[in-house]
Formats: structure tokens, sequence, C-alpha cells
């Protein structure tokens, strides 16, 4: 059989570093730049956390929609950017200004949890009252 | 024009008698999917790269000379002169722009979708990718004329399409392996993904949310797996091409994703039967 030396050089290598490169990169801790791992969208999202407001009334908690307690614009009217807590202090200047705009003697909880590359992380499960 | 067969030596491979290593880098077929791959590839490159090199960007000496070499290999790529030639150029210049300058400044150079960009056009010398639709054909049938003889067969080996084909398998692969954990599989990472991307931190309200998740987290995974080999299998194709296009299509609609979309469906071109795909066209020319 008469097969070109060079191009089963050149077939051999490119199909060794197409399908082998990203095994390791994704399998063998490998890290140079120069073999790609096919990793898509695994960061994205993963530094936000899901805040659910409660206000904690006789009857029970009753989830409170941020945007109608805080402002009359409804929540997609609002840039995605500014729709993201992704911190503490971004939480809990949101629970302030409701607070504020409960009144006093409002009793505010927040189930929160946050992304990582395994899921969810719970941080909080409605323990305290924010408005004291 | 596609020449007789000859027999031997048919995409993707004449008979299991015949040696594997034969199989793969000795087959012939038609150059037209190769050649329908470098337009569609050209035209991808340049609806996510040439905006990034115009002149009014950077006026630096190094990044003019960049730009230069990517404008002049890709329309010489796209118009199909000296077309291996051109390859070779438009595919250098793009691994020096994803791996070299993307690190260094050009962080959105090198994700994904620019990267295998970059890697098919890369791959394309490896096929016969001006055999038609090219200038280098249009020179090849007026030389052919000129000395009285009918047109050059537009056939030539396509061992390049396997490596293509193969990057795109490996890509559904690597992204299935990296998905299959609890972490995806649950729909949690897709749920703080669509999150980020439309609703913030407000836990959409509407019943189903998580499972919807859940479902559509398995059913991606599922369908990575089966694309990753099912692609190669002539009898699955008709199922699977139009299934992973409107896995395509939906990634498209609903994320971010630039041309990886496009990209992977010009690449679905690297599974097909060339001469298939020659015949195809014939019919409805």
């Amino acid at each position: 059989m008469d097969v070109p030396l060079p191009r089963l050089i050149v077939f051999v290598v490119l199909a060794t570093y197409i399908t082998l490169g990203p095994a390791w990169r994704q399998l063998a801790g490998g890290t140079t730049p120069f073999v790609r791992q096919w990793v898509m969208y695994r960061s994205w999202g993963t530094t936000g956390c899901d805040v659910r407001f409660y206000q904690r009334t006789e009857e029970g908690d009753v989830r409170l929609d941020r945007y109608a307690v805080l402002d009359r614009e409804p929540w997609y009217a609002h840039p995605v950017e500014s729709r993201r807590l992704t911190s503490r202090a971004e939480v809990l200047e949101v629970a302030r200004r409701l607070c504020d705009a409960l009144g006093r003697g409002a009793d505010l909880r927040i189930d929160a949890r946050c992304g990582s590359d395994d899921g969810w992380v719970q941080h909080a499960t409605r323990e305290n009252n924010l408005c004291r | 024009m596609r020449a007789a067969d000859p027999g031997s030596r048919r995409w993707p491979a004449f008979g299991p008698e015949a040696p594997l290593i034969e199989r793969l880098v000795l087959a012939e077929g038609s150059t037209r999917s190769a050649a329908l791959l470098r337009i569609g590839l050209t035209l991808l490159v340049w609806s996510r790269f040439a905006g990034d090199l115009l002149p009014v960007r950077n006026l630096d000496p190094a990044w003019l000379a960049l730009g230069a070499s990517f404008y002049l290999s890709t329309t010489a790529l796209l118009l199909g002169v000296f077309s291996r030639v051109s390859a070779v150029w438009a595919g250098g210049t793009l691994l020096v722009m994803v791996f070299g300058v993307g690190p260094a400044a050009m962080e959105p150079w090198t994700h994904h979708h620019t990267t295998l960009l970059a890697l098919a056009v890369a791959m394309l010398p490896a096929t016969p990718c001006g055999g038609s639709y090219s200038v280098d054909r249009w020179w090849a049938v007026t030389r052919a004329a000129r000395a009285g003889a009918p047109p050059p067969a537009e056939r030539a080996p396509v061992w390049g399409l396997l490596l293509l084909g193969m990057l795109t398998s490996t890509v559904y692969l690597w992204s299935a392996v990296d998905k299959t954990t609890w972490g995806f599989l649950s729909g949690h990472r897709l749920q703080t993904l669509f999150m980020h991307l439309y609703v913030g931190s407000d836990y959409p309200t509407f019943t189903g949310f998580a499972a919807l998740c859940g479902v559509a987290a398995v059913l991606t995974v599922v369908l990575e797996y089966l694309l990753a080999f099912g692609l190669w299998v002539r009898r699955l194709q008709p199922a699977l091409i139009p299934a992973g296009l409107l896995l395509h299509a939906i990634f498209y609609w609903a994320l971010p994703v630039s041309t990886f979309s496009l990209t992977m469906a010009v690449l679905y071109l690297a599974y097909l039967d060339p001469d298939a795909v020659h015949d195809a066209i014939d019919r409805i020319s």
C-alpha cells in the first residue's frame, strides 16, 4: 500500500493534538495555553446569588417583589447587571431599603444561596430579622 | 464535475476489508464540501475578527501588520486564490492571534468560539479546499479548455475532512465530560446561568423552572455525547444533524455564543460523504 509518509505524519500529529489535547488539559491538569480545553460557560453565573426576600407576618412568610416594594418599575425594566446581588453588602443594602419601605416593626427575612461549580451553596435560611 | 468514482477509495471507507490507515488518509471524494467549509469558515472569521483589526482601533505598527496579514490572507482564502497557501497563511495568522496576541492583549480572542474558528481554519490546508468554487478552480478549468481537455474532476484526497470532524467531535465530547457533574446535571448550573443572563438574583417565580433546567441539563449532556460519536455513523446522521442544529439554534438564540453555533453548523459538512454533498448540489443546480 502506498501511503504518502508526510501526509500520514501530519494526520497522526494533528489527530493526536485534536483528540488528546483536551484530555491532557481537562483530566491530567495540563496548563499550556497552546492546547485547548473545551469548557463552555463553566464559570458564568457562578458568582451570582439567588436572594429571596420575605416579610414575616402572622399569617406566615410572604415573598416580596423587591422592585414592586422599592419602585414602580417592573424587574425587567432594570439592566440585568443591576439585578445581580453578588455580595453580602449588596444584599444588606437592599434589605435596608426594603425595611425603610415596609415601615417600623417590619420583619424581613431572606433565603440566600450562591452558585458554585458544584451547584447552589446555601448561605441564609430566614434565620434573622434584617430590619432589627 | 465529479470524475467517475474509482471505487476503491470512496469516502469514508470503502469497505471494512481496507486497512484502517488507507481508509483514513487515502480516501478521495468531491472537493465541494471542503470548498463550502472554506467559504463558510472564512465568512465567520470575518464576522468575528475583522472589526477588531480595523486600523481605526489601533495604529500600532505591529497591530497594522497583523491586520494586513489577516485581511490579505482571508480575502485570498475566501476567493480561493492559491487556496492551500492562503489557508496556511490565514490559519497561521489566526493561531498567532488566538494563542499569541490573545493571552497577551486581547482576552476575548482566547474564548472557545474564537479558538475553534482558528483551529478549523488552520486545518483547512489539509483539505482540498480550493478544488471547487474558487479562483483556483477557474484557472484549472481555463487551462483545460485551452488545452482542449475536459475540465479536471472536482476530486481529491479528503483526509482533512476527518480532522475537522474530529475537532467537532472533540468539542462535543470534552464539553460533555466537563458537564458530567452533579452541579450541572442537577440543573443548578443552568439555573445560575439563566439567572445571570436574564433575571439577576430574583429566582423565577414560574412553576417548573427547576425541573425545566434539570431536564435541559440532562438532555444537553446526553445529546453532546451522542453527537460526539453518532455524527460519524451515516445511519444516525438524519436524526442527529437536525438535533444538533436545533441545539445550536437554541444556544444561538438564548446565549451570547457569538460565532460558535454557526461554526459548529458549518463543520457538520465534515461528517457528510463529500460525494453525496456533490450530488445533492448537482440535483438542485
